[in-house]
């Protein structure tokens, strides 16, 4: 009987064993097999996710630490439509706090689209806003739990950064916005938005914990340090919006600039706008170039160009401040006449009073006598004509016909010589006449003082653009326009302070190929303290209707401007600061 | 004379063959003194136990794994929010700092913007104006702690490193 029930038992186990055997390779198989490789990389695409880490944008700061754009947090505000229970009251609240309408978000969360797992009601939504909603939904989930009252269950916020500008409208020509796609448009944010965005990082994110690795960092976009003074800005803008209201004029621009370094310490064009609203910039702005006029708008300048016409024919050796001439109110060349603004003659003249009383005819002499050559290739040197390569997105090129062109004619040298038939940007009008401030040295504008990344500073050294004309002509032409203003009695005299400037009244061409009758721009140049110039100011008036004249219009801009300015650039009167340079 | 060659046994019999050794062997064991069984039944029983203190162990590591790694996600979430919550504090700072806020502050203050004819200016003896503004800084971003080697390099390879630097002369390469 004991020998029977071994058999059955060693039968059983020898069964038993051949199951074990069986299934342990089965597994092996199934292990091992296509299928599971398959079914094995289906799993890992559900056990993480690639994320992209964006960097947070780097911060733009004025030239005393002030911050001009920064980031703040908004959130996306969406449902998770698998935790969703009550539609109506999520419909409801995002109607109630978000103001969006309740038919349309009942309907989207209530009939989503096939497969959706997700959707996202709204984006960006301010902090403000996404806390009041998040209140809402724990005060709702309380009364859940006791009541089981409506609910918020689903509704979920996802947090992210968004550019913001802490000085809304201030240097806003200057700045340019950031989109909600995060590209820059104009300005600096345009210009340097590859360096600011930094570089994104798209990593493997693990959701198991056993898994979890340290992500790794997506440093921080580089942080901009501009040239522009915050409060010289402010008080240059708030000058030039009164003066456009006042004047009634289409818009107004000015800049400041250091005449030794390049460094601009303030640029304004009307109209302004919110950064914060980038969407009103179509309501602003009809075209790009009128979201900074200084760089991105050409127009005919007048007779502030006069001044390097006057700079070119003393350094080309053509006359000397003392060369006089006999005005007789005309001058014929190629076939047409020169007259002056008042049509009228002004006798004997010498170059100081060339300039001093703006002759055109004086002007168009000059040119003549230093021939076409001579004077295109001073304005070329000068960069009448090409981009100064300001660091702002937009800049215009200008215009400027030399002899070759097929629309350049002989009387166009004339024209050109007083500000007609070449066209400027306000900014490349100041950089040619830096020259005239800085010894004979054209500096490049810049608005980037330096970068700073990972804890690194670079600043942005001073560039010669070239030397057009030599140290003793700049200095000689400074002096006449200085003994100019003197002797006009000029409004833009600012007791204490010797400035150098020359007005600008400019005939509007339209498109029929005439100048406007009823139309100017009034423009205004100027610099000083004429033996150390410190500061170099373009004012520019676009069509005013209160007055004909810029030395009415644009003169008393500059003014104001300079009275401020020695104020915050601590730029104490010429006796003072010559006392105090002196040997003690 | 003739030979036969022996049948090859099949595989089933081989492995009934192999089972009926073992089932012999263990009854032999089983008429074994009582104290060789004992002592065989204790070394199972400590083969046993120490496989249960690996299981436990590993089981042990893998939880503490797995809670670290749970940490890491908060720390790295809470590293995101500290993130936003700076870039919020500087420019909500920045907004009380504005140009536009500030001058409304100074108004309400009773101060008003100086005017030139206003100013006086004196002579302050070792007075340097400021020459421009700095953002350099020490604290620059370094590197991840996971990417030290420590975190990546084998114990061996760490050993061989640790005994490379210890037989280093001291002061290094001139």
């Amino acid at each position: 009987m004991r020998q029977q029930n071994n058999s059955r038992a060693k039968f059983l186990a020898v069964i038993f064993a051949i199951f074990g055997f069986v299934a342990i390779a089965q597994m092996l198989r199934i292990q091992y097999s296509p299928q599971a490789a398959a079914l094995r990389e289906q799993g890992d695409v559900y056990a993480g996710e690639y994320r992209t880490l964006y960097p947070e944008r780097g911060q733009i700061y004025d030239r005393s630490g002030y911050l001009l754009a920064g980031n703040s947090t908004v959130y996306e505000v969406g449902v998770s439509l698998q935790d969703m229970r009550n539609p109506h009251s999520i419909a409801l609240a995002m109607s109630a706090v978000l103001g969006l309408s309740y038919d349309e978000i009942f309907q989207y969360i209530s009939n989503p689209p096939d497969g959706a797992v997700y959707l996202v009601l709204k984006d960006y939504v301010s902090s403000e806003r996404a806390q009041e909603l998040q209140a809402t939904k724990k005060r709702l989930d309380e009364q859940y739990q006791t009541k089981g009252d409506a609910t918020l269950a689903g509704l979920n916020f996802s947090a992210h950064l968004q550019r913001s500008y802490p000085e809304y409208e201030l240097g806003s020509n200057v700045i340019g916005f950031v989109t909600r796609e995060g590209r820059g448009y104009f300005g600096v944010e345009e210009k340097y938005d590859d360096l600011l965005a930094g570089v994104p990082v798209t990593v493997w994110v693990p959701q198991d914990p056993n898994r979890a690795i340290e992500l790794p960092k997506a440093p921080k976009g580089t942080d901009l340090v501009l040239t522009i003074d915050r409060e010289i800005q402010a008080a240059v803008e708030q000058i030039l919006v009164e003066a456009v209201r006042e004047t009634q004029s289409k818009s107004g621009t000015v800049i400041v600039m250091n005449p030794k370094n390049g460094e601009i310490l303030a640029m304004v064009s009307t109209p302004q706008m919110d950064l914060n609203e980038f969407w009103t910039y179509t309501d602003t702005y009809q075209y790009a170039s009128d979201f900074n006029r200084a760089v991105s708008t050409q127009y005919e300048p007048g007779s502030v160009i006069k001044i390097l016409t006057m700079a070119a024919a003393i350094d080309s050796g053509v006359v000397a401040p003392g060369t006089t001439y006999l005005d007789m109110g005309y001058y014929e060349i190629g076939g047409g006449y020169i007259y002056n603004w008042d049509k009228g003659a002004w006798g004997v003249q010498d170059m100081t009073g060339c300039l001093q009383n703006s002759l055109n005819v004086c002007m168009a002499r000059l040119a003549s006598q230093m021939g076409t050559e001579t004077y295109y290739t001073y304005m070329r040197r000068f960069g009448i004509g090409r981009p100064t390569g300001i660091d702002l997105a937009g800049e215009a090129v200008g215009r400027l016909k030399t002899p070759g062109d097929a629309d350049w004619y002989e009387i166009d040298l004339a024209t050109n010589s007083f500000g007609q038939g070449v066209a400027v940007t306000p900014l490349q009008m100041l950089t040619a006449a830096s020259a005239l401030a800085n010894d004979g040295r054209m500096v490049y504008p810049h608005v980037l003082y330096g970068m700073v990344n990972n804890g690194n500073q670079y600043n942005t050294p001073t560039q010669i653009m070239g030397t057009p004309i030599s140290p003793q002509t700049a200095r000689t032409v400074s002096e006449m326009l200085a003994i100019g203003m003197e002797r006009g009695e000029s409004l833009a005299q600012v007791e204490g302070y010797r400035l150098a400037g020359k007005t600008g009244t400019a005939q509007i061409p339209t498109d029929s190929g005439y100048y406007s009758p009823d139309e100017i721009n009034a423009s205004f140049i100027g610099w000083g303290p004429v033996d150390n110039p410190q500061f170099m100011v373009y004012v520019w008036l676009e069509k005013p209707e209160t007055d004909d004249w810029a030395s009415f219009l644009a003169t008393p801009v500059f003014k104001e401007v300079v009275e401020k300015l020695v104020v915050l650039m601590d730029i104490p009167p010429d006796v003072i600061r010559q006392q105090l340079a002196g040997p003690p | 004379m003739t030979t036969t060659s022996a049948a090859k046994p099949g595989k089933t019999k081989r492995v009934f063959a192999a089972y009926a050794e073992a089932v012999q062997t263990f009854d032999s064991a089983r008429s074994m003194p009582l104290n060789v069984q004992r002592q065989w039944v204790i070394l199972f029983a400590v083969v046993i136990a120490i496989v249960a203190m690996v299981a436990g162990l590993y089981l042990d590591v893998t939880a503490r794994a797995a809670i670290t790694g749970r940490e890491i996600q908060k720390l790295e979430l809470a590293i995101a929010f500290s993130a936003r919550t700076n870039a919020d504090y500087e420019t909500d700072y920045a907004r009380l700092m504005s140009n536009q806020v500030m001058q409304a502050r100074a108004s309400q203050a009773g101060f008003e913007m100086l005017d030139r004819e206003q100013v006086d200016y004196m002579v302050v003896p070792g007075y340097l104006p400021a020459s421009g503004i700095t953002f350099a800084s020490s604290l620059a971003e370094t590197q991840s702690v996971s990417g030290a080697p420590e975190y990546h390099e084998s114990l061996l390879t760490w050993l061989a490193e640790a005994a490379r630097e210890a037989s280093a002369p001291l002061g290094g390469l001139r």
